[in-house]
């Protein structure tokens, strides 16, 4: 049994994997003691071919298949190929001919297969093509992102697009078709396979290109509008009291200042209009009923109502005193001390002098209507050198009605 | 839908995809568009759209004394939002690194500005610089995130921002956007503001 050559060129990728990879990568690699006896291998499977002396490079065929895999990039280029693909199949349909009117049967049989190969990598280059447009149409060109970036593509694609339309169109109008008529089979191929689906390839096409026109322009509002937003922020920067001239008095105001506010609007149903007794109705059912436990009363018989709890409200002894104790010096007619009243008035209290000294200090900072009506004198300490911290001592406050 | 719209104009709201999806698109339609300016006409009002398209609004339909002081009072509000606002964009496009500026229904996130402020100091400078337009914008702490908050706030409140989404901190441009663009396109080119950007700038945001 005879092995099938695929099977055996995919082995041989497969054992040489990384090799091929490395070339994919790097453009080519180089030989070396190591990879001599697979590069030759591989060379002989017309995967490899020199590149200079000591480098290898892949094949095109190879490239072109791994890069339109990949890569969108290589895509760039398709538009290019498909009309070249389209040239190579005239060529071979007119190739085909010959050797038929040859009667050279190899050659038509060769031929044959060739243009079925060709029509199918139309088919399949076409649609690789439409389906990565799409894609990147889908995105905006996500791939790249900078705008210059976005344009550079958008502009590649339109023209691109724009060059396989017409390839399409005069493709469908040549007389490919009429030429080959009296060979039914390629016939039967190049219409079912490539012609009955050129109308809907170009179809894909003619709208994927307006689309990118509308991009195109979309492109180039968005950068003028990016170019105004920065002039005028430059402008605002090195003019800070700038102020727009005094557009609202003009007679003829430009649209924007047409704007209207709003108006004060109320609305309320009107329960006298039978129309609205349905929405009513509705609106009143979506009130849910009070669920608040409720006693009854029983027929006949009062409902006490609850007394409330009683709330004391505990004042602190110290504060009591405070309060007696500006009472007592609204009221008298010499200056009260402070340390003397508490000495003399309010000795259950536990705190001591200082601690007393500076809740009547608070108290009075405060200045509520306490306080109102009431001098404040300070008995300070004597200070000692010639510094001071900034803060005063004080021994005692002297409280006095105001004049 | 014409209930919605109409209260929603009224009300002096801007209409656009963002804010009010369903009733936006409703108003595309030629006949819903005719159907609310023959009836906001009744009142002496009109339906108008922002140039870039992205808004509806209402608009006086002719332009008295009476309406002198409504529009003293509109210009006043515009000259008022112009500042912080261009400021803003700038700041956005600054801070995302963008070349493109905001367009209305482009969303904002706003972990991601508060990164690029955290991790380049000349955006918390520009940050601090919204300070100085007012007391509006001045928060009461100088953390990033305080500043930020401040005038994301003072955006939303001026109705040119809203936020779509509480927990991720997503907000969105609304069609009012259109309008100030529209404004800032008639200044510039009816007082002759052509200020040369410098042709390093991309090379300046790509440095932050």
């Amino acid at each position: 049994m005879t092995r099938d050559v695929t099977v055996t060129l995919f082995e041989r990728l497969h054992a040489h994997r990384h090799l091929v990879a490395e070339a994919y990568h790097q453009g080519a690699v180089l030989r070396t003691d190591d990879n001599r006896k697979a590069i030759e291998i591989l060379q002989q499977q017309r995967v490899f071919v020199p590149h200079s002396p000591d480098e290898y490079r892949l094949h095109s065929s190879l490239r072109r298949f791994l890069a339109s895999a990949f890569s969108s990039h290589r895509i760039l280029q398709s538009s290019g190929d498909i009309g070249a693909i389209f040239a190579h199949l005239e060529k071979l349909t007119d190739f085909y001919i010959a050797a038929f009117n040859e009667d050279d049967q190899a050659a038509t049989d060769s031929y044959e297969d060739e243009i079925s190969q060709t029509v199918f990598e139309i088919n399949d280059s076409l649609q690789g093509f439409i389906t990565n447009l799409q894609a990147n149409i889908e995105t905006r060109f996500a791939a790249v992102t900078s705008l210059a970036a976005k344009k550079l593509q958008n502009e590649f694609y339109l023209a691109a697009t724009h060059t396989l339309v017409q390839v399409l169109e005069s493709f469908h109008l040549s007389d490919l078709l009429e030429r080959i008529q009296a060979f039914p089979r390629i016939e039967t191929l190049l219409r079912t396979q490539l012609f009955a689906r050129i109308p809907v390839f170009r179809s894909t096409l003619q709208t994927i290109y307006e689309t990118l026109r509308q991009f195109l322009f979309e492109f180039r509002k968005i950068e003028a509008r990016a170019k105004r937003i920065q002039q005028m922020w430059l402008f605002l920067k090195k003019t800070p009291d700038y102020e727009p001239r005094a557009w609202d008095n003009a007679s003829d105001l430009p649209a924007w200042l047409e704007r209207s506010p709003g108006l004060p609007i109320a609305t309320h149903p009107d329960v006298s209009d039978t129309a609205c007794e349905d929405t009513l109705v509705e609106l009143a059912q979506s009130i849910k009923a009070d669920q608040s436990p409720r006693k009854r009363r029983e027929a006949g018989a009062l409902t006490a109502e609850e007394v409330p709890a009683k709330v004391i409200v505990k004042v602190p002894a110290h504060v009591l005193a405070l309060r007696q104790m500006l009472k007592d010096a609204k009221a008298s007619e010499a200056p009260v001390s402070v340390r003397q009243w508490r000495a003399q008035r309010a000795t259950e209290l536990e705190l001591d002098d200082t601690l007393w000294l500076e809740l009547a200090l608070d108290v009075l900072a405060k200045k509520t209507s306490i306080t109102k009506g009431l001098e404040v004198g300070y008995n300070e300490h004597s200070r000692e050198g010639p510094f001071s911290t900034g803060n005063i001592l004080i021994k005692d406050l002297s409280l006095w009605k105001s004049a | 839908m014409f209930d919605v719209i109409a209260m929603r104009l009224l009300a002096g709201k801007f209409l656009c995809e963002t804010t009010a999806p369903e009733a936006f698109r409703a108003l595309e339609e030629d006949t819903m568009r005719n159907d609310v300016d023959a009836y906001l006409r009744r009142i002496g009002r009109r339906l108008a759209c922002t140039a870039g398209g992205h808004a509806y609004y209402m608009a006086f339909e002719r332009i008295g004394t009476d309406e002198r002081t409504e529009v003293k009072r509109l210009f006043a509000e515009i000259k008022h939002e112009l500042r912080p606002m261009v400021n803003f964009l700038k700041f956005v496009m600054q801070a995302l690194r963008n070349e493109e500026a905001p367009s209305p229904g482009e969303r904002i996130d706003y972990p991601t500005i508060l990164g690029a402020v955290t991790a380049h100091p000349q955006l918390v400078d520009e940050l601090r610089n919204f300070a100085a337009l007012g007391r509006d914008f001045t928060a009461a702490d100088s953390t990033p995130r305080a500043m930020l908050d401040k005038v994301f706030g003072q955006v939303v409140k001026s109705g040119y921002l809203v936020q779509l989404d509480r927990d991720r901190e997503v907000y969105a441009f609304t069609g009012k956007l259109d309008f100030l663009l529209e404004v800032i396109e008639f200044l510039m080119a009816n007082e002759k503001i052509v200020e040369d950007a410098p042709d390093d700038q991309p090379n300046q945001l790509r440095m932050l």
